[in-house]
C-alpha cells in the first residue's frame, strides 16, 4: 500500500490505463483468441496494481493472485512458442518475454508482501496489519517495504529491469504516435490507417513504469 | 494488429524512420506533405536544439516575473548585514571594560526585563565587543518568531530587546520574509518555490542553446565575451548569453539551495536526504541512565550556565556560542558553535546539569557530506559563508539574472512583426519541435522530467499545465486549418 497520497493516485491513474484500454481491446471483434487472453491478463495486472496501492487492496486474498500472476507468465511464454503468429519463434519469444516478467514480478511482489505480513491470507488473515496508521501518517512514501536483503535487492533490480522495459515500450509508442500518414485536408485518416498503433506499448510503458515505482517503494 | 502472437497488437518493430512509415497518397486525396519524425531524422542534439528553444523561451516568459521578484529582493538580501549593524549598533556592540559578569547575572538581568517571557536560549558573543543575546518565547509574537533581549556583559544592563527571527533581526527578518515569500505567509513561499524550481531548467536549457550554438575559432571568444560589435536583438542576446554563461554555476547553486528551503520541494528533498543518510544530525538532551539512589538529586541540581559553557570551552567549542538551557528536569543543556562563516564552526555538546560533564560531543567534522553540503550552501546562499566577498556575488548574481531576465523580455519584444498594424507579440519559437527527436532521447527525458516533476511539483504542475494547454491549441489550430497533426 502507497502512503503518499498523491502518489497514489498517480500510481492509480496509470495503472487505469492500461486496464481500461486492455478491457477495450478484449471486447473489440477485431482482436484473436491469444489477443483476448493478454488483453485479459493486461487488464487484471492493471486492476490489482491499483488494489495493491490502497488499503483495501490488503485484504485480498494472496494466493489466487500468485497463481493468477504466475499462470499468465506462463501463457505468454507457452502462447509465444506455440503460436508464433507472424514473427519467427525466437520473435515472438522476444516479445513476450517482457510480459512473462512483468507477470512473474506482480507474483512475486504479490507473494512477497503475503510474507511479511502485510496482506490478507498470511498469517492468520489479520488483513488490515495496522495500515490504517501508515495512511495517516503520510510521511513516508510507502508502507510497502522489505527489510530483508534479499528480497530488497531483487525489488530493486525488479525495478530496474521494469525501468528499462518501460523506457524501450515508451520510445517505440513515441515514434509510432508520431508516424503521420498524409491527411486529406481537414478529413479524417485514410481507411487502412492505424492510428491506435501507439496505444498499445504506450498502455505498455505506463504499466512497466509505475510497477517500477512500486518496486523501487518495495525495494 | 495481427492477432496470431500472444501479445496486444504492436509491429514487430518500430519505425527505423519516419520515411519507412509513410503511408502512400491515394488518388484522388488531397495531402499534406509528410513530417518527419526523430525516429531517424538528423542528428538528436539537432534534433534536440528547437524544443530547447520552445522550452526556454515560454518558461522564462513565463517564469521571467517570478524570478525577477526574487532577484530583486535577493538584492536587497545581500546588503542585510550592513543594514542591521548600522540600524542595531546600540544592541549589539560594547565597549569592552574590565572582564565580563557570569552570564546567569546577565540572564537574570534579561529575564527582569522580559518578565513574561519563556527563555529559550543564550548566545554568548564571539569577540569583547560583542553584546549578549538572550531569547524568549513569548505569547502574542507571529510564529517563528522570538523576543531577544541584548545585554552588555560588563554590567549586565539590557541595550534593548528586538523581535527576532531565528538568529536575525527585525531589518534582516523582513528582507528575509521579503524574498521567501512577499509577506504573503505560507502562500507566498509558492512565488520563490516556482522561481526555485524553473531557475535550473532556464540556466541548463540557456547553457544548452548557448554553448551548443555552432561556432568557429575565431567567433569562440563570443561565448564568454559580449559581442559589442552586434546591433539590435543580436547585441541583446550576446549580453544575455554571455553574462548567463558567467552567471550559470552561481545561479544553479541559488536554485538548488533555495529548493531546500521551499515548502513542497524541501519536503521531498528532506525526505531524500533521510533517505540517504544525509540528515543534519543533533545531540540529544537525554541524559545518561543513573543509579536510582543519585536520580533524585542529579534531577534536582544544576550546576549554572557558566559551568556548562565552561565544560563545553573545555570540549574544545570556540567562538559565538548558543546555549539552549534544559528544558524540563533530566535533560542536558546543550551548546552549539554558531560560527557559520569559513571555516564554520558547528560543533555541539549536551551537558549534564547535575556534575557539569560533557554527555555527548557531535562535531561538525563527522557530520555527513550530505549535510555539511547542505550547511555550506545555505550559509553560502545567505551570503553568510565568505563575508563581504559572498554578499559581493550574491549581488553581481541578482543583477545578472535581473539583466538576464529583462534582456529575455527585449529580445521578445525585438522579434515582433514590425510590419503589420496594431500591437503585436514576437514570434514564440515553431511548435511540433518534439517530432524531431528519436524516441530513444525523448522517452527518457520525459520519465526524467516526470520524476523531477513530482519531487518539485512547482517544477511539474506548471509544466503539466503548459503541455496541456501547448497540445489543446496545436489540436484546435490544426483543426482550423485542416492541417495534418
Amino acid at each position: 500500500m502507497i502512503a503518499a497520497n498523491g502518489l497514489r493516485w498517480i500510481l492509480t491513474l496509470m495503472f487505469a490505463a492500461p486496464a481500461l484500454y486492455g478491457l477495450w481491446r478484449l471486447v473489440r471483434p477485431t482482436t484473436g483468441l491469444t489477443g483476448r487472453v493478454g488483453h485479459l491478463l493486461h487488464a487484471a495486472m492493471g486492476v490489482l496494481m491499483i488494489a495493491m496501492a490502497w488499503p483495501w487492496g490488503m485484504d485480498l486474498a494472496v494466493a489466487p493472485q500468485v497463481v493468477l500472476f504466475a499462470a499468465g507468465a506462463l501463457w505468454f511464454v507457452a502462447a509465444s512458442l506455440v503460436w508464433p503468429g507472424e514473427r519467427s519463434r525466437s520473435g515472438a519469444v522476444r516479445a513476450a518475454w517482457p510480459h512473462a516478467l512483468m507477470m512473474g514480478a506482480m507474483a512475486w511482489m504479490v507473494a512477497a508482501m503475503g510474507t511479511s505480513g502485510a496482506m490478507a491470507g498470511h498469517g492468520g488473515g489479520t488483513g488490515h496489519g495496522g495500515h490504517e496508521g501508515h495512511a495517516a501518517s503520510g510521511s513516508g512514501l510507502a508502507s510497502m517495504s522489505l527489510t530483508a536483503t534479499g528480497p530488497s535487492v531483487a525489488s530493486a533490480l525488479l525495478a530496474v529491469a521494469l525501468t528499462a522495459i518501460g523506457l524501450v515500450w515508451l520510445a517505440r509508442a513515441l515514434d509510432l504516435a508520431r508516424v503521420r500518414a498524409p491527411l486529406p485536408a481537414g478529413g479524417p485518416a485514410p481507411a487502412g490507417t492505424d492510428t491506435t498503433a501507439a496505444l498499445d506499448p504506450a498502455c505498455h510503458a505506463v504499466m512497466a513504469l509505475g510497477m517500477a515505482v512500486m518496486f523501487a517503494l518495495f525495494a | 494488429m495481427s492477432e496470431s502472437p500472444p501479445l496486444p497488437d504492436t509491429p514487430v518493430t518500430p519505425p527505423s524512420s519516419a520515411a519507412a512509415e509513410v503511408v502512400p497518397p491515394r488518388s484522388g486525396d488531397v495531402t499534406k506533405p509528410v513530417t518527419a519524425t526523430g525516429a531517424g531524422s538528423g542528428t538528436t542534439r539537432a534534433s534536440l536544439r528547437p524544443l530547447l528553444l520552445r522550452l526556454h523561451f515560454y518558461a522564462g516568459v513565463v517564469v521571467g516575473p517570478f524570478l525577477l521578484v526574487a532577484a530583486v529582493t535577493g538584492l536587497a538580501y545581500t546588503a542585510a548585514p550592513q543594514i542591521e549593524s548600522v540600524l542595531y549598533e546600540h544592541e549589539l556592540k560594547v565597549t569592552p571594560r574590565g572582564s565580563a559578569e557570569p552570564l546567569a547575572e546577565q540572564v537574570a538581568a534579561a529575564e527582569r526585563a522580559v518578565p513574561d517571557g519563556t527563555l529559550l536560549s543564550v548566545t554568548k558573543g564571539a569577540g569583547p565587543t560583542d553584546s549578549t543575546r538572550v531569547t524568549f518565547g513569548k505569547d502574542g509574537l507571529a510564529e517563528g518568531y522570538t523576543l531577544t533581549a541584548f545585554v552588555d556583559p560588563y554590567d549586565h544592563e539590557v541595550l534593548g530587546t528586538l523581535e527576532t527571527f531565528g538568529q536575525w533581526l527585525p531589518a534582516r527578518a523582513w528582507l528575509d520574509d521579503l524574498h521567501r515569500n512577499l509577506h504573503l505567509g505560507e502562500f507566498g513561499r509558492n512565488y520563490s518555490e516556482l522561481a526555485a524550481s524553473w531557475l535550473w531548467v532556464e540556466v541548463l536549457g540557456g547553457l544548452a542553446l548557448w554553448a551548443g550554438t555552432p561556432r568557429n575559432r575565431q567567433r569562440l571568444r563570443r561565448l564568454v565575451v559580449p559581442d559589442g560589435g552586434a546591433k539590435g536583438r543580436r547585441r541583446t542576446m550576446s549580453w544575455h548569453g554571455a553574462v548567463g554563461l558567467w552567471a550559470s554555476v552561481g545561479l544553479l547553486g541559488l536554485s538548488a539551495t533555495g529548493l531546500t528551503w521551499s515548502g513542497h520541494a524541501g519536503a521531498s528533498i528532506g525526505e531524500v536526504q533521510d533517505a540517504l543518510g544525509g540528515s543534519t544530525p543533533a545531540v540529544s538532551t537525554a541524559l545518561p541512565a543513573v543509579g536510582s539512589g543519585k536520580e533524585d538529586a542529579g534531577r534536582t541540581r544544576d550546576v549554572g550556565i557558566d559551568a556548562a559553557v565552561a565544560a563545553a570551552q573545555d570540549a574544545g567549542l570556540r567562538g559565538v556560542l548558543v546555549v539552549t538551557p534544559p528544558s524540563e528536569a533530566g535533560t542536558a543543556y546543550v551548546v552549539k558553535e554558531n560560527t557559520r562563516s569559513w571555516p564554520v564552526r558547528q560543533d555541539s555538546v549536551a551537558v549534564a546539569p547535575a556534575t557539569g560533564e560533557v554527555t555527548q560531543t557531535l562535531r561538525f567534522d563527522d557530520f555527513p557530506v550530505l549535510a555539511k553540503l547542505t550547511s555550506w550552501g545555505i550559509n553560502a546562499h545567505m551570503g553568510l559563508l565568505f563575508g563581504l566577498v559572498n554578499q559581493i556575488v550574491l549581488a553581481l548574481l541578482a543583477i545578472g539574472l535581473i539583466a538576464m531576465i529583462l534582456w529575455g523580455y527585449r529580445m521578445w519584444w525585438l522579434r515582433r512583426p514590425t510590419r503589420s498594424e496594431g500591437f503585436a507579440l514576437g514570434r514564440a519559437p515553431a511548435r511540433g519541435a518534439w517530432r524531431r527527436i528519436p524516441g530513444r532521447v525523448l522517452a527518457p527525458a520525459l520519465v526524467l522530467a516526470a520524476v523531477i516533476g513530482y519531487y518539485l511539483p512547482l517544477f511539474g504542475l506548471p509544466l503539466l499545465v503548459f503541455l496541456v494547454v501547448d497540445v489543446t491549441v496545436g489540436v484546435v489550430r490544426r483543426r482550423g486549418t485542416g492541417a495534418g497533426a
